[in-house]
């Protein structure tokens, strides 16, 4: 999974989800640097434990060089081989004049940290201790096993053991007289010593000797058992006199010894790895330092683990190491909030960005229109799908290749012209933007009027970079569209010019024969009287009443159709008070047993006088053709001036008209009563035609008592 | 009103209360404190202090306090922290107890340790070499090695001792070695000509070739002496009782010198030791 694909996950464009993942990866780091920390810190500490091992062995093999040159140059020689021959063989005197003839050797041997020597029988009884002259005949194969092997073996033993006053690192010898084997002798060397000769190695250190409680107790003289006290870290071990009860006893612990030892009395580590045997070291800090306590265990000579030397070192790499460790931790920490904030916002920005190329892919993808991008050579980089489903071109065939050779065509007989002539590119590429009608070529080899945007892209400074991008729409239905329609309103307008000018001539040729029917019917009307026949006199009357309809039809008629030729010849007066064509009205209009009341304000309004003196005529002649016939008839007139347009009001108090007819009877010939009433049907069609040529709107509300209002929305005058 | 009987019967009772306070207050803290302790360094110190180690857990188990055993190289360094209240209690040979009696009446012998043979008297020799057929009659010019000016078996045994067969510790060259050890091992690496020393002691090293020619009278055991200002009289009755009457298989266990039983002591038992050496001027160094 790609970068750009992970950041195609909503959750990676959370912080939280980074804070996270920065947690995580802290956590990791933490993880690693502290287990970096415990190694180097192990290895530091093995590196202690090698020093403290390296230390009592090299310590422990220099007494054994000591004393087997000891055993060489003055042990095994014949006068004191002889003597002690005499004295295994019973010489009563020969113990002390072998006492007298080695007393200046064992001395030298103290000086030396050699504090014992000692020599037993063939059969494991003690002979002579330099140390402890009191004791001797004692039995020692079952309590010394060094002595054992090196008289049943007959061989060098060396080692650290327990023994009945003591315990001490043992090198025993075989003695021989000639072939024959007396017994051995065994210097040994305390741990007092062992210690001085460590601390003389590795100054810079302090070494402690900790013996199995188990092997001393079951070891020693009752009596010197008592010498022995529980290691305060681990009460499994004793330490030699602990109470320091004897003059030569060894320096008493220093007080950070004794710190160390306190802190490792709650390290559960010291008990189970003594237990187990194992060398090792330990970490301690105490009073701000660090130690390292290092446990070197001694085996003797059977490979049974009897004591642990335990040594105590000034560890200032420790600190170094938790100095480290912190200072890592740190700066790790840091890099680590830097990069994942760094990448964060990369990250971020990435989405941002792929999900705008998304959206403008998607844009791309989905509009109608035809898209290409083209470079500064004029080749094709890319196009978007509406290209192919426009021009039947698929991207392999388009892309690479210049477009304007391939499907950009000058005329419908398809020349192309160079490209630098190329209206669309050689605009682009001065940086300008195009905007025009082209003629493109699609793969089948059709025409099509396209409709072109093309703008060059911009770098980040504003700056063209050569490129640009063209949107073309395919425009050919369009255009044939708009010629049809050109087409079919010329045909109309000359047809309706046609129209016009029939109804003008037949409603001028209508007029005649009309006014003839009217007049004649009128004279045989008043010769009437001369018809008896009843029949013949109703049908009469009702030609003349057929007759004056239709000359009232033909003269509304005359007037609608004159309408528009009389706005278009009056554009020029087109304003007219509507308070002066009322009165006009009113002065030669009988309206008997009616009530006219106008408001004091009425408008000028942008209507040509006539139409509005036939609007307000029509108006009124319909509230006294449908009055009440219950009450006199009143009508209000009334205006209030809206954003520039007037709102006359004509209320009346008549007969009405129910609400689903209001619009009905605006239109043309449309009546309401029978047609023995008289009337056209024309009066409110002829209103509304008028108000829709000066922009303005009429409509029926409820009136007074009944009637209704006729409310005429018309512009006011301009420049009053 | 109260009477006067009453009045004052409560004093007293007041009076009792408070002084049964002031001496809790004043023991409590004297028994909360461990006994000090010091043998005689008459050995090496290991084997001193393995010696004395059992005795003394009988004795801390039994009093219910610990006890802690100092060692000083030197007899007079011991009397003299025991003057100057440092010792609860010391294990003493005769000489130094006297001594130490003149010096501070509140000394008190609490037992003897008995011998080997069951008596709590022992006694001093001169040892030295069986090869060297040493006549102490004619004994002049000889190095004689000595333990410690306190010592019974020191330059007060080996003088009394020549004197007895006619010759005199001042015709010769002694020295101080300490202990009754070093004394032996100095004769029996032939450093010495003879040496003064206690007699049991000195049979420990007979394997070497030592042997006694010379050898005093009985005299009163080494034995514990306790501080009487510092501990109770019934408490150093009690660890007299607790010695006395210590079972012999828990003795038994207990250092050569004291493992055979003790008797109770008292300051008469030295008064032999103290006629002995009226008027007895100890030289304190070796005169060689």
């Amino acid at each position: 999974m790609g970068v750009t694909d992970v950041f195609h996950f909503s959750a990676w464009r959370r912080p939280f989800v980074w804070a996270v993942a920065l947690l995580l990866f802290w956590t990791l780091a933490l993880l690693l640097i502290y287990r970096d920390g415990i190694n180097k810190k192990n290895h530091y500490l093995a590196l202690h434990s090698a020093v403290a091992a390296t230390t009592y062995r090299v310590t422990v093999d220099s007494y054994a060089m000591a004393t087997e040159i000891l055993v060489a140059e003055a042990i095994r020689l014949p006068q004191v081989i002889s003597i002690f021959a005499r004295g295994v063989d019973g010489a009563p005197a020969a113990r002390g004049q072998l006492f007298r003839l080695l007393a200046p050797t064992y001395d030298r041997l103290n000086v030396l940290g050699i504090r014992q020597l000692h020599f037993h029988t063939a059969e494991g009884l003690s002979y002579l201790r330099f140390h402890a002259l009191d004791k001797f005949d004692d039995p020692l194969f079952d309590v010394r096993p060094s002595v054992r092997i090196a008289n049943t073996q007959q061989q060098m033993v060396f080692g650290f053991e327990s023994g009945r006053t003591s315990s001490g690192f043992r090198y025993v010898y075989p003695l021989f007289d000639g072939d024959r084997h007396l017994g051995s002798v065994e210097a040994s060397v305390t741990f007092r010593s062992i210690r001085e000769a460590m601390i003389r190695n590795a100054p810079q250190r302090d070494f402690a000797l900790v013996l199995r409680r188990a092997i001393v107790e079951n070891t020693l003289f009752e009596g010197n058992l008592s010498l022995y006290g529980a290691w305060a870290v681990n009460p499994d071990y004793l330490v030699e006199d602990p109470d320091l009860k004897l003059p030569d006893s060894p320096p008493p612990p220093s007080a950070v010894v004794l710190d160390v030892n306190q802190v490792l009395t709650q390290m559960p580590a010291v008990r189970t790895s003594m237990a187990a045997g194992k060398t090792f070291s330990l970490e301690v800090l105490t009073g701000g330092d660090h130690w390292a306590a290092s446990f070197v265990p001694v085996f003797d000579i059977t490979g049974q683990q009897v004591a642990y030397v335990v040594s105590y070192a000034s560890a200032p790499n420790l600190a170094a190491l938790h100095t480290d460790f912190r200072r890592i931790l740190v700066l790790v920490t840091v890099v680590l909030t830097l990069l994942f904030v760094l990448a964060y916002r990369l990250g971020r920005n990435r989405a941002l960005r792929m999900r705008e190329v998304l959206r403008m892919k998607t844009i791309n993808d989905t509009i109608a229109d035809g898209l290409y991008v083209m470079d500064a050579w004029g080749q094709v980089t890319l196009i978007n799908p509406a290209f192919t489903e426009i021009l039947g071109l698929a991207q392999t065939e388009v892309v690479g290749r210049v477009g304007h050779d391939l499907f950009h065509v000058s005329d419908r007989q398809g020349r192309v012209d160079p490209l630098e002539r190329c209206p669309i590119y050689s605009t682009v590429r001065r940086g300008g933007e195009y905007f025009g009608e082209e003629i493109f070529r699609t793969r089948e080899g059709l025409y099509l009027d396209v409709e072109v945007a093309s703008r060059p892209i911009m770098d980040v400074k504003g700056k063209p970079t050569g490129s640009s991008v063209t949107a073309f729409r395919d425009i050919t239905a369009r255009k044939a569209a708009e010629t049809d329609l050109r087409d079919k309103t010329i045909a109309l307008v000359r047809s309706n010019a046609e129209l016009s000018r029939l109804g003008e001539v037949m409603t001028h040729h209508f007029q005649e024969p009309v006014r003839r029917l009217v007049s004649f019917a009128r004279h045989l009307q008043e010769k009437m009287e001369l018809v008896s026949d009843e029949d013949c006199r109703e049908s009469l009357r009702f030609i003349d009443r057929q007759a004056q309809r239709l000359s009232d039809l033909v003269r509304d008629t005359q007037r609608y159709l004159a309408l528009e030729h009389s706005y278009r010849l009056t554009d020029a007066d087109t304003s007219a008070d509507c308070a002066t064509v009322l009165r006009q009205i009113l002065a030669g209009k009988v309206i008997a047993d009616a009530e006219i009341v106008m408001a004091e304000s009425l408008p000028v309004v942008a209507v040509a006088p006539d139409n509005l003196r036939r609007m307000f005529m029509a108006v009124l002649d319909n509230a006294d053709r449908y009055r009440h016939p219950g009450r006199p008839l009143r009508v209000e007139i009334s205006a209030v001036g809206v954003k520039g347009r007037a709102r006359i009001r004509v209320v009346d108090n008549g007969s009405g008209i129910a609400p689903e007819y209001r619009d009905q009877v605006f239109e043309l010939f449309t009546r309401l009563v029978p047609n023995s009433v008289p009337g056209t049907g024309m009066g409110l069609a002829l209103v509304r035609r008028i108000v829709h040529q000066v922009g303005g709107s009429v409509k029926i509300e409820d009136g007074m008592d009944g009637g209704i209002c006729v409310e005429l929305t018309l512009p006011l005058e301009e420049n009053p | 009103m109260m009477s006067p009987h009453v009045r004052r019967f409560l004093t007293l009772v007041r009076s009792y209360l408070l002084l049964t306070a002031v001496l809790m207050v004043l023991t409590v803290p004297v028994l909360a404190q461990p006994l000090k302790f010091a043998p005689l360094p008459m050995e090496a110190p290991e084997t001193v202090a393995g010696q004395w180690r059992p005795l003394l857990d009988y004795l801390s188990r039994a009093l219910g306090r610990d006890i802690q055993l100092s060692y000083f190289s030197s007899y007079q360094e011991i009397v003299e922290k025991f003057i100057a209240g440092e010792l609860d209690l010391a294990f003493f040979g005769p000489l130094p107890y006297v001594r130490l009696k003149e010096q501070f009446a509140a000394a008190r012998p609490v037992v003897l340790f008995n011998e080997a043979d069951g008596h709590a008297t022992y006694t001093c020799s001169i040892v030295a070499l069986a090869e060297g057929n040493l006549d102490l009659g004619t004994l002049r010019g000889h190095n004689i090695a000595l333990t410690q000016p306190l010592s019974t078996c020191g330059y007060l045994s080996a003088d009394w001792m020549l004197h007895r067969a006619g010759s005199d510790l001042e015709n010769n060259h002694y020295r101080y070695l300490g202990t009754h050890d070093a004394v032996a091992v100095a004769v029996a690496r032939g450093a010495f000509d003879a040496g003064c020393l206690k007699t049991a002691i000195g049979r420990k090293y007979a394997h070497l070739g030592l042997v006694e020619i010379a050898e005093t009278e009985q005299l009163p055991a080494l034995g514990l002496v306790a501080n009487g200002d510092r501990l109770p009289e019934p408490l150093i009755d009690q660890i007299r009782q607790l010695l006395i009457h210590a079972d012999p298989a828990t003795h038994a266990g207990w250092g050569d010198n004291i493992r055979h039983g003790a008797v109770g002591a008292t300051d008469e038992d030295f008064e032999p030791v103290r006629e002995w050496m009226r008027g007895f001027e100890i030289p304190l160094q070796g005169n060689f």
